[in-house]
């Protein structure tokens, strides 16, 4: 099963300011899945258009590829440092 | 004895180099030979689908003062895979965009003939990929685990 990042880690640290987040991710998982309940008949609206035009099929494999893009972030880390400077973004 | 061996011993048979430089290669050759063995993994780890792939970039001794960036990355090769099944959404002329741009640099590589179906050979390909560059400025490592 595809679990969306639970954590994300941000460092952004440069001469001019010093940021370091430890955002978590899993806290935002209730209102989305509040906000999708909500938007249900709409979501719902808008798929019954798409298979009637022909495209329902594109609008499920785009839907689905996005959440399975957005589970893959998963351990995706990039770290990159220059003299006193650093960005790293890691998904956990 | 293996195929690089025998084809040694026939280059001398074949008077086409010297016995000496048969020494050498045949010390080479063992070398590679040793390094192989040991560097061979558990059988559960070699087992093991890889999962990320790592670039990593590290500054060489000699240019680190000068102040060279080290950069890390680790992706996911379920990103990766994640990513081609929604290339079947982008419109073939945006496809013929990216190839033309590609061509432009250089890259003569035709985006369409990219199949979700080929991705598998081709991370399993991957998992004996290390590639290892190191010159004096930077150290370069491309590999996946």
């Amino acid at each position: 099963m595809n679990i969306p990042p639970c954590l994300m880690r941000l460092y952004i640290v440069n001469s001019r300011k010093r940021l370091k987040l430890w955002l978590p991710l899993f806290l935002l998982w209730l209102p989305i899945l509040l906000l999708a309940l909500v938007l249900l008949p709409l979501i719902a609206i808008a798929f019954i258009v798409a298979l009637c035009s022909g495209r329902g099929r594109i609008a499920w494999n785009g839907t689905t590829g996005l959440y399975s893009l957005f589970c893959s972030l998963r351990g995706l880390k990039l770290d990159i440092e220059h003299k006193n400077e650093r960005f790293l973004i890691s998904m956990h | 004895m293996n195929d690089n061996q025998k084809e040694i011993l026939q280059m001398v048979a074949d008077n086409k180099i010297t016995v000496e430089e048969a020494e050498r290669l045949l010390e080479l050759v063992g070398k590679h030979l040793e390094n192989s063995d040991s560097d061979q993994p558990a059988p559960a780890v070699g087992n093991r689908s890889p999962k990320y792939l790592r670039v990593c970039v590290e500054p060489g001794e000699a240019k680190e003062a000068a102040g060279s960036s080290k950069v890390n990355i680790r992706v996911p090769l379920s990103l990766i895979r994640a990513g081609m099944k929604l290339t079947s959404l982008i419109p073939s002329s945006a496809v013929d965009q990216a190839n033309d741009a590609l061509r432009e640099k250089g890259i003569d590589m035709d985006l369409n003939k990219i199949k979700y179906e080929d991705l598998e050979p081709l991370v399993e390909a991957l998992s004996e990929l290390e590639i290892d560059v190191k010159d004096g400025k930077e150290k370069v490592r491309v590999y996946v685990e």
